[in-house]
Order: C-alpha cells, then sequence, then structure tokens
C-alpha cells in the first residue's frame, strides 16, 4: 500500500510540473470545445486531434497528460451539447439527454451542466483509484466473461428497459424493436448482408452518429421550427447557475453508486460505456425515483450516467493496460495515441513501465481535477449559448453536424439517412414513442445477436453454454430478479401508483 | 386514432421485414444459428406489438403542428436533403452558405442579417474545420478546376 | 550520415529513371482511409504518408480523407469510378483489400481496375494456442483436423471469410480437410479473440505476429507456426515457418496504397520511387518498428504482380472450397 502510495507521488512529482498542469489546462479546453460540436464528438475529435499533438514534439508524460486533458475535456463537452441543445455525440451520452435537455428546458440547464461536471469528476476519480489498486485483480474478472455470459448481461440490460420508457410501456417496446431492425442493416457476423439493396454503403450498417444525430438533432431542429411558428422566438431559459447544496447532497451517493457500477461494467471489454450508463440510469430510476420525476428534468438522472460513463472509461483501460485488449471505441483511440507513442499497452505494460503507468495515472487525476476547476466556473459561460437567437443557434447546429459526418465519412448517402433519421423520429416523439430506447437497441441489438451466434459456434450448437459456468448461471437469476421486482413493489406500494399523473410534456 | 395508424404502418412494415428476413441467403460457412433467427424473432415480435397498437390503442392527445407550421417544416426538410445533394456539387463553402441563410429565413431572421451571419459562420466553420482540424472538407465539383 | 545516404538515393534515381521523374510535381496530396477514425487503414493515412512530408519528399501536407463502407469497397469503387487520373490521390490498402476482391465483394471490381503502388511492411499470419495445449507443434492440430475437424474450435479477429478465417482454411486444406467443416468463431479483434485462448474457452488463435507477440511475451499464447516465407527473428526465431514444415502458406498481411487509374507514367513512377525511398529511410523503419510490422517491400510493377497473385491465390482457394 505504501508502495502504491510512493510510486502515485512519483507520477504526481511530474505530472504536477507547470509545464504539465499547463498542458493539461490546454487539452481539456481544446477537448471541451471539440467535444461540444454536434457530430464530431469524442470518439472522432481524440482521433482527429492525436495526429495533431504528434507535431507539438512533447515528451511522452507531457503527451499523455495531454491526451487524459482532451480524453475528459472531450467528454465533457459532448455531455454540454448533450444538455443545452439535446444533441448527444455519442451513445453513451444518451441517457444524460433523457433529464438533461428536460431540465435545461426547464431553465435549469447551469445546475444540469454543474452535476454533469461534478458527476464525471466523482466517476473519474473514482474510477482511476479502483483501476490503481485493483487493475491486476479485475483483469480476471475481465476473462470470466464469455460470449455466453454477455448474452445473458445483454438481456438483463433489455430487462431494466422499462425505466426509459415512462409511461407508454408498449411504445417503449416499439422503439426499441425499431433500433434493433436498424441495427441489424449490414453484413453479419458470417457476411452475409442484410437488408442492405445490394448498396455497399450498407454493408456496414448504419454509421452510430448518423443514427442519434439525425434521430435527437435533425427531430430537435423540426420541433424547434414548428415551435418558432407558433411564436417562441429564444430558445430556452437562462435560470440560475449553480446547483443547490440540496441538489448535491440527494446525488452524491447516486454518484458514487454509478461510479462503482460503471467501473465494473467498463472493465469488460465486450460491454462498454454506453451499457454502463443506460444500467447506471436503469438502476438509479428503480432505487431513488420515488415520485417518478426520472425523464422529467430529474438532476439524478443526470448524475447517474454521466458517472458511469466517466468511470467505465477508466475501467476500460484495464483490460487495455493488463491484457492489451481495447474494450471501446474510444479505448481503441487511446491505444493508437499509446502505441505513437511507443509505449505498447500488453499484459507486460504494468512491470515493465512502473513509471509511465504512474504518470498515466497521475495524468487522469490531474485530467479530472482541471476538468472541474476549468469547467465549473464556465458553466455560466456555457449556458449562455441558449441566449443565441435561433436563427443563428439552430443552423450552426446543422450545418456543423452535417459537415462533422459529412468530413468522417464522405458519403452524401449518410447526410441523407441522417435527415431521414429526423424526420422520423421528429414523428415518433409527436406520437409519445420515446428515443432512447431505439439508441439503446441499437447498441445492445448486435452485441446480443452476435454473441448469442458466438457462444453455439463456440459449443458447436450446444445450447448447454447459456448454463454452463456459475457466473452464467448468477447473470441469470438477476435476470429473473430484475423482472420480477417491479411486479413485487407495484403490489407493496400500490400508493405510489396512485401518485397523480404530471402532464405530457 | 393515431395509435391506430402507427399500428397500421408497423404491421405493413413488419410483413416486409418478415418477407425480407425470410428471404436471406444462406451463409457459405456454416453457422449454428444462421443469419435468419434474429431477424425472424424481430418480424414476430413487431408483428404483435403492432397487433396491440391496432387492437388495444392508448389514448394519448398528439397535437399536430399548426396548419402554418407545415409548409415551415416541409421547407426545412428540403434544406436538409439538398444540403446533403449539393455539398459535394457546390463545395462546403457556397452549400453551407446557401443552406445557412435558407435555414435562418425558417427561423424568421430578415435576409440581409441571415445572409451576414450565415457568411460569418461559413469562414469560422472552414478555419476550424478545414485549416485548424485539417478535416476533409469538399471544394466542389464546380470549381475543382480553379485549384488543380 | 543519413542525408549522405538520402542525396545518394536521390542521385540513384535521377539517374535511373532521369527527367521522368523531374516532370511530376505533387500538389494537394490527399490519402483516402477506407475507414472510419481510427483503424488500420486510417493509421496507413495519418501516420505513414506524413513521413513522406517528414522526409521532404512531399510538399505541404498529406489530408487524410475516411471514407468507410464496405469494407474499404465503397471507396474502391469511388476511386475506380471518380477518380481516374488523380495523380496526386492515395488510398490505404492492405491485404483486407485484396481478399475482399478475390471474394467478389467489391461490387465485381478487380485488382487491375486500380494502380498498385507499394507495400511498405507486413504482418504475417501465426497460429497459436494456449502454453498448456495439447497441440505441441502444427502437426498436432493438422492431425486433430485429419481426425475430427469439428473437434478443433478456431478464434481470430476478422469476419467469417476474411483474412484470419482464409488464413486457417489454407492450413487446414493443407490437411485435406473439408474446410466447411473446420469450426471458426469470429471476434471483432483479434484481442478479443485472444481473451477466449486464455480464458479456455477456444482451441487455437489465427491472426497476425503484431497481435500475438505481446502475448507470448507474458505467457498467454504459444505460437504453433508463422506464415511467413522465412523464418523470423527475436522471440519468433524458435518458431518455424508453415513453408519449413512442408506447408506451402504463406499469409501476409501487408500495409500500403494503391491509386487510381489511368494515372500519368511519370506520377505513378514518382509515387514507385518515393515510396521505395521512404522504406529506406529510419524514420519509417521506427514507425513500423513500434507498430509492430515486418520489414516487407513490394513497389511498382512487382506489387502490380504480387497484388494480382494474391487476389489469384485467395480467388483458388475460395473456388476450391467451394465457396465462390
Amino acid at each position: 500500500m505504501t508502495e502504491v502510495f510512493a510510486s502515485l507521488m512519483g507520477g504526481f512529482a511530474t505530472a504536477a510540473q507547470p509545464v504539465n498542469l499547463f498542458v493539461a489546462f490546454v487539452g481539456v479546453l481544446v477537448g471541451t470545445i471539440i467535444g461540444m460540436l454536434p457530430g464530431i464528438g469524442p470518439i472522432n475529435g481524440i482521433a482527429i486531434l492525436i495526429p495533431i499533438t504528434f507535431a507539438l514534439g512533447l515528451e511522452p508524460t507531457a503527451m499523455l497528460i495531454l491526451f487524459a486533458g482532451i480524453y475528459y475535456g472531450s467528454q465533457y463537452g459532448n455531455s454540454i451539447s448533450t444538455i443545452l441543445l439535446n444533441v448527444p455525440g455519442t451513445a453513451s451520452s444518451v441517457a444524460t439527454a433523457l433529464d438533461g435537455y428536460e431540465m435545461a428546458k426547464q431553465g435549469r440547464g447551469g445546475p444540469a451542466l454543474a452535476i454533469s461536471a461534478i458527476a464525471s469528476f466523482v466517476g473519474g476519480t473514482l474510477s482511476v483509484i479502483g483501476l490503481m489498486l485493483f487493475a491486476p485483480l479485475l483483469a480476471r474478472w475481465a476473462i470470466s466473461f464469455g460470449p455466453a455470459e454477455y448474452f445473458v448481461l445483454m438481456i438483463f440490460t433489455f430487462t431494466t428497459l422499462s425505466a426509459l420508457t415512462g409511461r407508454h410501456f408498449v411504445k417503449g417496446l416499439v422503439s426499441t424493436a425499431l433500433g434493433l431492425g436498424v441495427a441489424m442493416v449490414g453484413l453479419d457476423v458470417t457476411n452475409v448482408a442484410r437488408f442492405t439493396f445490394g448498396q455497399m454503403r450498407l454493408f456496414d450498417g448504419f454509421d452510430f452518429v448518423v443514427v442519434t444525430i439525425g434521430l435527437f438533432a435533425v427531430s430537435e431542429v423540426l420541433v424547434l421550427v414548428e415551435g418558432t411558428r407558433r411564436g417562441e422566438a429564444a430558445l430556452l431559459k437562462m435560470g440560475r447557475v449553480m446547483i443547490t447544496a440540496k441538489e448535491f447532497t440527494s446525488s452524491i451517493w447516486v454518484m458514487v453508486r454509478s461510479s462503482i457500477l460503471g467501473f465494473a461494467v467498463g472493465v469488460l471489454p465486450g460491454a462498454g460505456a454506453t451499457i454502463a450508463s443506460f444500467m447506471a440510469y436503469t438502476v438509479e430510476q428503480r432505487l431513488v425515483d420515488r415520485h417518478s420525476t426520472f425523464g422529467t428534468g430529474d438532476h439524478r438522472g443526470v448524475a447517474a450516467p454521466e458517472a458511469a460513463n466517466n468511470a467505465a472509461v477508466s475501467g476500460a483501460l484495464i483490460p487495455l493496460l493488463t491484457l492489451g485488449i481495447p474494450g471501446s471505441g474510444t479505448t481503441a483511440v487511446i491505444l493508437g495515441a499509446l502505441l505513437a507513442l511507443n509505449l505498447s499497452p500488453g499484459p507486460l505494460f504494468l512491470t515493465r513501465n512502473p513509471d509511465l503507468f504512474w504518470s498515466l495515472v497521475a495524468s487522469m487525476y490531474i485530467g479530472n481535477v482541471m476538468l472541474l476547476v476549468l469547467n465549473l466556473p464556465l458553466v455560466g459561460v456555457f449556458v449562455r449559448i441558449l441566449l443565441v437567437p435561433r436563427w443563428v443557434l439552430v443552423p450552426t447546429v446543422v450545418v456543423i453536424a452535417y459537415v462533422a459526418v459529412y468530413s468522417a465519412t464522405s458519403s452524401s448517402f449518410d447526410l441523407l439517412a441522417m435527415t431521414a433519421f429526423g424526420v422520423i423520429g421528429y414523428f415518433m416523439r409527436k406520437m409519445h414513442f420515446p428515443l432512447a430506447p431505439v439508441i439503446l437497441a441499437v447498441v445492445l441489438g448486435p452485441l446480443m445477436e452476435i454473441n448469442f451466434r458466438r457462444a453455439l459456434s463456440l459449443s458447436d450448437g450446444d445450447y448447454g453454454i447459456f448454463a454452463s459456468s456459475p457466473l452464467v448461471l448468477g447473470l441469470w437469476a438477476l435476470v429473473v430478479v430484475s423482472l420480477l421486482l417491479p411486479l413485487v413493489f407495484r403490489r407493496r406500494r400500490p400508493a405510489v401508483a396512485e401518485a397523480p399523473e404530471r402532464p405530457e410534456a | 386514432m393515431t395509435d391506430r395508424l402507427s399500428g397500421l404502418v408497423l404491421l405493413a412494415f413488419s410483413l416486409w421485414f418478415g418477407v425480407l428476413a425470410w428471404n436471406l441467403p444462406r451463409s457459405f460457412f456454416s453457422d449454428p444459428t444462421g443469419s435468419r433467427a434474429f431477424p425472424l424473432a424481430l418480424a414476430v415480435l413487431l408483428t404483435l406489438l403492432a397487433l396491440h397498437l391496432l387492437l388495444r390503442p392508448s389514448h394519448t392527445l398528439v397535437v399536430w403542428p399548426d396548419r402554418a407550421a407545415w409548409p415551415a417544416l416541409g421547407i426545412t426538410i428540403v434544406t436538409l436533403i439538398a444540403y446533403a445533394l449539393l455539398l459535394e456539387p457546390l463545395g462546403f463553402v457556397v452549400a453551407t452558405v446557401i443552406v445557412f441563410t435558407a435555414l435562418a429565413l425558417v427561423f424568421r431572421a430578415a435576409l440581409p442579417k441571415a445572409a451576414v451571419a450565415a457568411v460569418g459562420a461559413t469562414v469560422a466553420l472552414y478555419l476550424l474545420f478545414g485549416i485548424v482540424l485539417e478535416l476533409y472538407l469538399p471544394t466542389g465539383e464546380a470549381f475543382e478546376g480553379w485549384f488543380r | 550520415m543519413h542525408r549522405t545516404l538520402r542525396i545518394l538515393t536521390a542521385l540513384a534515381v535521377m539517374i535511373g529513371f532521369g527527367v521522368g521523374v523531374a516532370q511530376f510535381e505533387p500538389r494537394n496530396v490527399e490519402c483516402i482511409a477506407p475507414a472510419d477514425p481510427g483503424g488500420g487503414w486510417d493509421f496507413t493515412c495519418r501516420q505513414m504518408a506524413p513521413v513522406l512530408v517528414e522526409l521532404g519528399l512531399v510538399p505541404g501536407s498529406i489530408r487524410t480523407q475516411n471514407m468507410p463502407g464496405g469494407g474499404g469497397g465503397v471507396a474502391f469503387a469511388y476511386v475506380v469510378s471518380n477518380e481516374t487520373g488523380n495523380d496526386n490521390l492515395l488510398v490505404a490498402a492492405s491485404t483486407a483489400t485484396t481478399s475482399r476482391i478475390a471474394a467478389g465483394e467489391f461490387a465485381g471490381f478487380s485488382a487491375d481496375d486500380v494502380r498498385w503502388v507499394a507495400a511498405l511492411g507486413a504482418d504475417y499470419g501465426v497460429v497459436a494456442v494456449a502454453p498448456d495445449s495439447p497441440f505441441e507443434t502444427l502437426e498436432d492440430l493438422m492431425d486433430a483436423w485429419r481426425t475430427d475437424p469439428r473437434s478443433v474450435s478456431v478464434v481470430g479477429g476478422s469476419a467469417v471469410g476474411g483474412w484470419d478465417h482464409l488464413k486457417v482454411l489454407l492450413l487446414a486444406d493443407e490437411a485435406d480437410v473439408n474446410v466447411q467443416d473446420v469450426r471458426y468463431t469470429t471476434f471483432t479483434a483479434g484481442g478479443s479473440a485472444i481473451i477466449e485462448i486464455v480464458a479456455g474457452r477456444a482451441d487455437v488463435f489465427t491472426g497476425d505476429v503484431s497481435e500475438a507477440l505481446p502475448q507470448v511475451e507474458a505467457g498467454n499464447l504459444r505460437i504453433l507456426v508463422v506464415l511467413a516465407d522465412e523464418r523470423q527473428g527475436g522471440l519468433l526465431a524458435d518458431v518455424p515457418t508453415a513453408v519449413e514444415l512442408g506447408y506451402d502458406v504463406v499469409g501476409p498481411n501487408w500495409r500500403g496504397f494503391y491509386m487510381p487509374a489511368g494515372i500519368s507514367d511519370e506520377a505513378y513512377e514518382f509515387w514507385v520511387e518515393t515510396f521505395r525511398e521512404m522504406a529506406a529511410s529510419p524514420e519509417w523503419e521506427t514507425l513500423r518498428e513500434q507498430n509492430g510490422i515486418a520489414d516487407f517491400r513490394r513497389f511498382g510493377s512487382d506489387m502490380e504482380a504480387f497484388a494480382e497473385q494474391q487476389v489469384l491465390d485467395i480467388q483458388e482457394l475460395l473456388t476450391e472450397i467451394g465457396a465462390r
């Protein structure tokens, strides 16, 4: 333990040099700005920034700190556009939009951003501690998940779906089913082209950003057009900027629990930050949502996914650093960055490069702290985006989103698809079909199918593989509990079910 | 009523989806599950959900846009489609100025203000995307001769 | 020292190809990465191509354009139909490109619809098992296949019918096994497939040297065979090649570039010689070694012949097993 402490202090001594602090500051600032641009999002943002940062010729530790800063900054920047504009840049921030955007619409955009920054900080910090103390131990946990286990984990995540659907459970199922359908487009694991109509553009399926930006941002544009015709001029109200002590104390345990959950899910290379954020949201909805305020602008509904998705990312570093296996899209980019620094993360990374590991840990701490120090005071500035008149803001968002997607895919087809998803999303919203389950299904659906088929392929067609390990049986038990729990609760607490319904938003 | 309508649309979609799924080819390389299993299961699920919407619709009130809003929505959608189609032939700069102006007008800006903002935003984004981030921006097939 | 070398090379180039080289001047060079930002082809464009600028061989900067879709097919079709004669366009390519052409996945386009310029490095295929696996040698694995092909489960990081799968089929074919009976489970990346080996859920891993080597060092994997044409050094010094063992299977996953058809001869020669020079530079050697890529060079007409041959070999395999 003392050894860990000493090593960490060594890491800090390097990381806290003025040059490195400056680098962390620049990283967080640039990352925040890039992450905020709709359509670029954190993953592409980092992929684009990395080659540029190499031109600076910094030494490895400074580079690591710069990456960490860019990384945390871009994640947070993404939360800004998610909360204020309903434009989630990645799937892992869709759960944040559920309550975050509602808060912004009610004039509580400032508190939502503040909660998001604090939750990201808590998630980031707790998970770095987890990474530091348990990395080798948790590598075992990552390995123990095989295709059968992942399949049941996906089923479990689907059983928590009702938390996302609000009062229209059947419509939520329809949204889910449509998302599953969208996800089936493209080549499957055996190279059979499904629902592609011979279009090579569709072989890789719909790009994730295309679906999210279309369903959320483009449909939002249409909603705003409709509102303008009714005479609304400014985008949203401003309201107060900081959170209250009560908001903070009521969400601190939500953040802690979600960080732990997010970290544990993030360690699994086949799951990732999206599942972590949705799981944290749905779990907290069941644990703390006594008055059915989740989905109507509850700050805890922002705290949970934001803590979880940040924690999941440090969790994902564990399989990367101990086994050399990138879990999520973002870790794949981090892997690229480390490789370019001549560090090959792999099974021997920890033993061979202890110094760099501790620099990495220290840089993550510093990136996290810098994020809080820089962005919390800036919340007031960011919220001012909402004061920009609609006729400037909306065209700007549209142009950025379309050009960003085009520059990543060179495909007009993707832009047309994005527009089509926007129109579909608009009608779904009008008819009270929730959008978040579509995204969850787009992420989970392929994972569920691919892991099911992998499991059966590994067992050569023997269905026994879905009951072959204690872990998989434990996961089945979770599925059963998750399905039965709402029934039990409903019977025991009839008063809650009778609670007055709020008017449709 | 809208629930019934969406149920009907969904039913048509799920039947079509099911037919496509049924006709999927088999992979040459054997696989215990096959490519059809999950799509077919989904088609069944979709059909059941569609029937539920048709036969037991909920009575939520759907507020459709005012009559005045429909043309504005139509223009917006057409503008977005036009952006997708014009980006390559006209290039980033020209297409963006046009689309920005059109959208600003939809949001009731005066034409001179809209045009000035469009040019300003286009230049700013060109600097950010094209110069700082070195992203790929289409030059425009119409102007390619000027640069080569 | 390096400078002298470079001047000498430049002189050699000028003498060898005369004024032809001097006539072509690259301008506003673009590199298409036929995938999303962050992948292997993206690396080829964003990290390999800039070495040309670093060495002063190409002026200005090389701009990367990502064009994902159809496993490179969208970019291939685009280059063939829209970029004919563009002397300043490079496209990142690898064995994944040739194997998909062979499988007819590029909308009927063929290898001679583009100009293959250069391969600058390669990642050789390996077949590996867990350290405590009953398969001590490749022969043990071949015997197991001969006895009961369905008893062996193979995992790899490419899609079914993709390069990692094809490599293992090439081997199994040498054991006279009906390759349709060879079990293969696909994972999204080599690393995820290796987890299955480490956890004991699968028997055999097929992938590339760069994926397997760190795991060998950590004691998670044991390599049975390297699919290179000659024995490799370092940790692989004791590992036989398939050719040594009497099986004619070589599996290099090369990385390089193609260009559009219809480019001028001057431009083609310029790029061939430029890449030849880059391949000999210490800057490239450093980047190559950092990324675990082996030395593998093919240029100009050699490269064209090599790409065509690779396509033919894979087509032959696919026809033989009835997949085409």
